[in-house]
């Protein structure tokens, strides 16, 4: 009895490595198999099915036959639809090899036509209709001409195998350096988000890269470090965009090209966030350092508000950025005439003519007499011809050298000064009541209007200023004005002329009250900076007082 | 007999301070003020081309008279007689065309308005020629530098020098004066909350309407008050005051008559302030030699005040005698020939039987260069 038992397990003993064997093989096969599942990173699939549709083709389509779906007959036909095709293919080679729809139908369309080219492998063409192989033709030249075009095109690099990669390689080193993501959202809040909870995806029917679960573009966020301040141990977060580059670099070319929109993002979130904190934390927080070369305020420092993980609230943590190294308008090409510089950086689409929830607080801190006092609306469409105004002083005053530099560099130093007094002088603001506070959001100065005045003023102050002289007068003279307004109004104009008198070149008469010494050393060439300085300023007072009443540039630029 | 000054010196001095300051920012605020807008109609485009001058980079004004080389002047010259609309320098417009009207001047003289100014010109001296009658007219003048009129620069400051009860002395105090000016200049004279306008009168009102070269200061003396208090009612009131009761009937003073009181101090106070104000008008960088009249003319108004008026006659008179004539004239001759000053003067009424006003119409002393206000 026993050696009846024995004989199967001696016979499954000498067996088994053959099992063994075939249960590896038959993994292997299973595993194979898993690659032909229509996953979107296969690509080299495409490529298989594309190579026996070729063999079946020229085996069966049997392209020199006279009467098969290759004759002359339509040889024009066939080259333009190949061309077409192999166009269209190339372009869209990325989505055709990314959306699973479309690969279906592909490898759909592939499998039919290759079971055609099969059977009449061992059929003469005769038995079908000349409209069936005229078609057919057709249709298998379109497919090869479509999938050569897919082929030549991004089909082996997508953005979307970046995420893949961003998640296997960057992230890791991301979390080995404790590179964390600043998140600034389209209204102005801030938010840390550590190395480990980091993911991307590519959403390919917006082309865009996205945080998460699609919870932000991924333009919106930037790579920092935190550390803690030597003075005083508070938080610090500063840019990690050097340290994200190095780590970037040290990747294979072919994989850099793949993550291109990943990185691309990430870089255009730091550029982001530099001028958000230029135009939202220094630029109406600290003015005067506006007027500092940018090597001397290279890394500014202000606290803000950033919501972390762990916290129950958000916490003050001091950021500190460089100042934006490039224009406005490079940066920035979409914005356009009429809208707000701070909507532009921020990515917001909110309606002009409602102040966003970050210009009113800044308001309120920065005024808080005029926020008191119910004007923070009419101050808020202030803030934004002054944003306009400062972004074109600072880019004249960095790009230039010599005169034009200096006379704008002066201009920022004595505007900040007015401008961080207006807290006290809330007579120059617009009551909810007058008539012109409604015009106040269309009334705001675009950053073209100041470059116009800016320009004109460097080549024609005195034009300038007397045309904006003439239409403040009757605002002193009306009957609409408070008689306080108009005191606000009238110092302003005569301060402006008074300061612009100072300024002015002093006669050979006068040499002696600047010493013997000083003659010929410049001084007349800065008292001509100086007055055309005290002119501007005075111009981009009035055209601020203006536009809260009126439409700024009409009959001025 | 009661006599006395009532004010510490420190106090009075204060007040004449303060009006000092007041003075000179009403001075800026014209000057500020004159390089804009034309003191009369025709010197528009004048004014214009001065203001872009200035803007455009000119300097503080030149004078030709003053510069070792004759060649400017003699270049002036040539140009004096020359149509020349849209220049706007002094030494090239004949004085003529500013409006001056004085009797020494000819139209074949070479004098141009820049001739005009200074120490040696004719304007300074022009108010010797032409007297003012305050109560008849303000301003006689229809030049641009003296009779402007654009409405935009005129003022009245009213000064008070009281009587007070309590301790039967006069008093100048500043607290109780009253500036009321144009809009324009309470726009540009100093803020009162600003360290530069903190000593300056803080009871500033706006003059309504244009007001046509009017400078006006006045010192009201109101009718000094004492009365005879009776011991009895005297004591009557303390015992009321101790119940906390009041009664309507123990209010029966019996005031003293206005002969009585001794004036002799007056003057002496109203001299003071008087020089104060003469020798502070002035634009703004100085300029005008002491012994040149800053007022065009002065008036004195009182009703019923003779007494009064035969103290400060003297004093007045010896102020007026080098360059005015002095005016003594009763409230109901001004009511009826040019109510307009009264009601300017008082326009809330408070001019009383007693009462005396000393008026002051000061000159205006506009430059016409302008330039040389920026200091």
């Amino acid at each position: 009895m026993s050696n009846l038992l024995e004989w199967p397990r001696q016979i499954y003993q000498k067996l088994r490595p053959i099992f063994s064997i075939l249960s590896e093989e038959f993994k292997k096969f299973t595993l194979s198999l898993k690659k032909f599942t229509l996953s979107s990173s296969k690509p080299w699939m495409i490529q298989f099915v594309f190579s026996l549709l070729i063999l079946s083709t020229l085996i069966g389509g049997r392209t020199s036959a006279i009467d098969g779906p290759f004759d002359g007959n339509a040889l024009l036909l066939f080259i333009l639809v190949c061309v077409i095709t192999i166009a269209i293919g190339n372009y869209f080679s990325d989505s055709w090899t990314y959306d699973r729809n479309r690969v279906v139908l592909l490898f759909g369309i592939q499998i039919i036509l290759i079971f055609i080219y099969v059977f009449s492998t061992f059929q003469s063409y005769a038995v079908w209709t000349e409209l069936f192989t005229v078609s057919l033709g057709i249709s298998s030249v379109a497919v090869i001409g479509l999938l050569s075009g897919i082929i030549s095109g991004h089909m082996m690099k997508p953005a979307w195998m970046g995420d893949r990669l961003f998640m296997d390689h960057i992230k890791k080193a991301m979390e080995e350096e404790d590179m964390h993501l600043l998140h600034c959202s389209v209204e102005g809040k801030m938010k840390l988000i550590p190395p480990s909870l980091i993911s991307v995806v590519w959403v390919d029917d917006i082309q865009k890269v996205f945080f998460g679960n699609q919870e932000d573009v991924l333009s919106n966020y930037t790579p920092v470090h935190l550390s803690k301040s030597n003075f005083d141990s508070k938080l610090v977060v500063e840019p990690a965009i050097t340290s994200f580059s190095a780590i970037f670099a040290q990747l294979p070319v072919a994989w850099r090209d793949t993550m291109s929109d990943h990185y691309q993002s990430l870089s255009d979130g730091h550029q982001r966030i530099s001028w958000i904190f230029h135009l939202l934390r220094i630029l109406p927080y600290s003015p005067s350092s506006l007027a500092l070369r940018s090597e001397l305020i290279q890394y500014s420092s202000s606290s803000v508000t950033i919501e972390m993980r762990g916290e129950k609230s958000p916490i003050k943590i001091n950021l500190q950025w460089p100042v934006p190294e490039n224009n406005f308008q490079v940066d920035f090409p979409e914005h356009e005439y009429h809208d707000c510089a701070i909507h532009t950086v921020l990515g917001n689409d909110h309606p002009k003519s409602q102040p966003l929830e970050i210009e009113q607080e800044i308001i309120s801190e920065i005024f808080p007499r005029l926020a008191s006092e119910k004007l923070s609306h009419a101050a808020i469409y202030f803030l934004r011809s002054f944003t306009h105004l400062m972004i074109r002083l600072r880019e004249e005053f960095s790009n230039n050298e010599g005169v034009k530099s200096e006379m704008c560099r002066l201009t920022i130093a004595d505007m900040t000064e007015w401008f961080s007094s207006l807290n006290l002088e809330g007579e120059i603001f617009p009551s909810q009541s007058h008539e012109s506070y409604a015009m106040l959001p269309s009334n705001v100065i675009p950053i073209e209007v100041w470059s116009r005045v800016i320009k004109d003023s460097i080549t024609q102050p005195t034009t300038i200023f007397l045309r904006l002289h003439d239409r403040i007068v009757p605002f002193i003279e009306g009957d609409d004005f408070e008689i306080r307004k108009k005191r606000k109004f009238e110092s302003v104009v005569s301060e402006s002329i008074e300061l612009a008198m100072q300024t002015s070149t002093h006669l050979p008469d006068d040499r002696d009250s600047f010493g013997s010494e000083w003659v010929g050393v410049g001084i007349k060439h800065n008292l001509s900076i100086n007055r055309k300085s005290a002119l501007l300023t005075g111009i981009c007072k009035l055209l601020l007082l203006v536009s809260l009443y009126e439409e700024p540039a009409k009959g001025v630029v | 007999m009661i006599r006395g000054r009532g004010n510490t010196e420190q106090d009075f001095q204060h007040s004449l301070e303060e009006v000092r300051q007041t003075l000179r920012s009403i001075s800026r605020a014209i000057s500020s003020l004159n390089l804009r807008f034309e003191p009369h109609p025709d010197a528009k485009e004048f004014k214009r081309n001065q203001l872009i001058h200035i803007l455009s980079g000119g300097a503080k004004a030149v004078n030709l008279l003053n510069l070792q080389s004759d060649k400017p002047k003699q270049l002036a010259n040539e140009y004096l007689h020359q149509v020349t609309p849209y220049d706007g320098h002094l030494a090239i417009l004949h004085a003529t065309e500013v409006g001056c009207h004085h009797p020494e001047l000819s139209e074949d003289d070479d004098t141009s308005a820049l001739d005009l100014h200074g120490s040696s010109g004719l304007c300074i001296r022009c108010p010797e020629k032409f007297p003012t009658v305050i109560s008849e007219q303000l301003n006689p003048f229809h030049c641009w530098r003296r009779g402007h009129r654009s409405g935009y620069f005129g003022f009245v400051y009213q000064l008070v020098l009281r009587y007070f009860n309590n301790s039967g002395k006069w008093i100048f105090n500043s607290n109780s004066s009253e500036l009321r000016c144009t809009p324009y200049i309470w726009a540009n004279i100093s803020d009162s909350s600003t360290p530069e306008g903190s000593n300056i009168c803080s009871n500033i009102k706006i003059l309504e309407g244009k007001v046509l070269g009017q400078m006006l200061i006045s010192i009201h003396i109101p009718k000094p008050r004492r009365f005879h208090r009776d011991s009895r009612l005297t004591e009557v009131e303390q015992l009321l005051q101790q119940q906390l009761l009041v009664s309507q009937n123990v209010s029966n003073h019996s005031s003293i008559p206005l002969t009585d009181f001794d004036f002799t101090e007056v003057p002496k106070l109203l001299q003071t302030i008087l020089r104060d104000i003469e020798l502070t008008w002035s634009p703004p960088g100085g300029g005008l030699s002491d012994d040149v009249q800053r007022h065009l003319g002065m008036c004195v108004i009182h009703q019923g005040a003779e007494h009064l008026v035969d103290e400060l006659k003297p004093m007045l008179s010896e102020f007026t005698r080098k360059h005015s004539t002095l005016h003594i004239l009763e409230e109901t001759v001004v009511k009826r020939d040019n109510p307009q000053l009264f009601s300017q003067l008082f326009p809330r009424g408070g001019f009383e039987y007693g009462d005396l006003l000393v008026c002051l119409s000061l000159d205006p002393i506009i430059d016409l260069g302008g330039i040389q206000s920026a200091e």
